[in-house]
């Protein structure tokens, strides 16, 4: 019976402690091996519309979507996004969505992305490595050579993408991602308590709120992923102006800035 | 908890929703036979491919490419009867049909979607291209099947190869995004399908 309550406890902790890895404040830039924007030339990227939730997390753990935050916040987005685009050295359009057959192709491949940046999230930033995504870099340290295995943004979403390039007419597509969950009065309160009842063993603490987003960079001729940025525990609270603009300078923290000055072309 | 989580968690939601933080991934070298599912089953990848230490059942194994929601090789090898495809999460609200050893081979399709059906909770699943084939020289039955998980536009795309042998089941799986990913690695699927020796 001990090893059984026991055994319910670890199970109650593990449970908890995967709660709570939901949650670090795990930033995670990266960008494709090899990966540099051409030095010259044109260079257009299409920004799609922002996928932008944000709602109330309830004392249970429901995420409650709120419609009037998450317009506010994605409107927010959408303008920082078009003030900090200016320092990309790069034509950039934005695009809510596309008409037509267009419009489904879209929809795919926002899934798409979607799916892939799940993948990349776990097995990246997450730390959740797979093997066959390693590769062996050499490096040097207090005068030796060292070797160290590290994980390669290695995803793509095929040749198929394309046809984004085609309906666009831009070279790469940027997508972006976030979503915010506010506690509500009843999770403030419990936070004010600092623990939510301590069962078998082990204390939950009662998080403040999800605040997750990520961007991806998209080749739309290889459909490559060139570039990607998660964080788990972002700042700014987007319904506002300036927490909007913070929160942009998080998503684009990393960004492979082009290494020239060529004049944007109109 | 979201829809971001919900895009690697979907695949994921098949096995279990809480294994992530003790998951490990080993590697599965190319053109080496290996024993899968804790059972005989041994198939010979064309490939390096990644296994999951987590099995949604005891004679279960996962492996991909790329992750599971965008590869996933699903091999089970001696389930018996009573027992289930997927881990029974939901047992006591949603409980998933019990596999029994009386079944013929063209129940077995019907036994993956109804499973598949109440482990991800949708409706919009489809079976087609019902066919007899070999599975390690036993009578089997190969399908594809397509289905879609509410709240996501991606369509997913499966094929399955599945024998019965003195009672017991054995079937591989291989599920990919509809975009890409299926065409991309279905041949590196039917590869493993056809390497099978018990």
């Amino acid at each position: 019976m001990v090893s059984m309550r026991l055994r319910a406890a670890l199970g109650a902790a593990l449970s908890m402690s995967l709660v709570a890895t939901a949650v670090p404040a795990h930033a995670g830039s990266m960008t494709r091996e090899g990966f540099a924007f051409p030095a010259d030339g044109d260079m257009k990227i299409v920004v799609f519309r922002p996928d932008v939730h944000v709602g109330s997390l309830k004392v249970g753990g429901m995420d409650e979507p709120n419609a009037e935050w998450t317009e506010q916040a994605r409107v927010n987005i959408q303008n920082q996004l078009q003030a900090q685009a200016e320092a990309l050295n790069a034509q950039v359009s934005f695009i809510d969505e596309l008409e037509g057959e267009n419009a489904e192709l879209l929809t795919e491949y926002r899934g798409l992305f979607e799916a892939v940046s799940g993948s990349v999230f776990q097995h990246v930033t997450q730390g959740d490595s797979l093997d066959t995504k390693k590769v062996t870099q050499t490096y040097e340290s207090g005068g030796k050579p060292r070797t160290r295995t590290v994980n390669t943004l290695d995803w793509t979403l095929g040749p198929g993408a394309a046809q984004l390039k085609e309906a666009t007419g831009a070279d790469y597509a940027m997508f972006v991602f976030t979503h915010d969950s506010y506690g509500d009065a009843g999770r403030k309160a419990a936070q004010a308590v600092g623990m939510l009842g301590c069962i078998i063993g082990a204390c939950v603490v009662v998080q403040a709120g999800v605040h997750v987003g990520y961007a991806g960079l998209v080749n739309l001729e290889t459909g490559n992923i060139v570039w990607f940025n998660t964080d788990m525990s972002m700042g700014g609270d987007p319904r506002k102006e300036d927490g909007a603009q913070k929160r942009v300078g998080q998503l684009m923290e990393g960004f492979p800035m082009r290494n020239t000055t060529v004049a944007i072309a109109d | 908890m979201n829809k971001f989580i919900g895009a690697s968690a979907a695949a994921a939601l098949f096995f279990s929703a809480a294994t992530p933080a003790l998951a490990g991934w080993k590697l599965i070298d190319n053109g080496e036979p290996v024993k899968v599912a804790k059972s005989a089953m041994v198939v010979t990848p064309g490939e390096d491919w990644n296994r999951w230490s987590v099995r949604p059942v005891k004679k279960s194994e996962i492996w991909t490419l790329d992750g599971i929601n965008l590869n996933e090789m699903y091999f089970v090898s001696g389930l018996k009867k009573g027992e289930t495809l997927y881990k029974d999460a939901n047992k006591k609200a949603q409980p998933l049909p019990k596999f029994d050893g009386s079944m013929d081979l063209t129940e077995v399709p019907e036994f993956m979607e109804s499973s598949i059906r109440l482990a991800l909770n949708t409706s919009a699943f489809t079976t087609t291209n019902v066919a007899p084939t070999t599975l390690g020289g036993h009578q089997a039955v190969r399908f594809e099947y397509e289905y879609s998980i509410d709240g996501s536009p991606l369509l997913r795309k499966g094929m399955a190869v599945g024998s019965i042998v003195n009672g017991e089941l054995h079937m591989i799986s291989y599920t990919a995004p509809a975009t890409y990913f299926y065409d991309r690695d279905l041949a590196k699927a039917e590869r493993i399908m056809a390497s099978v020796r018990f």
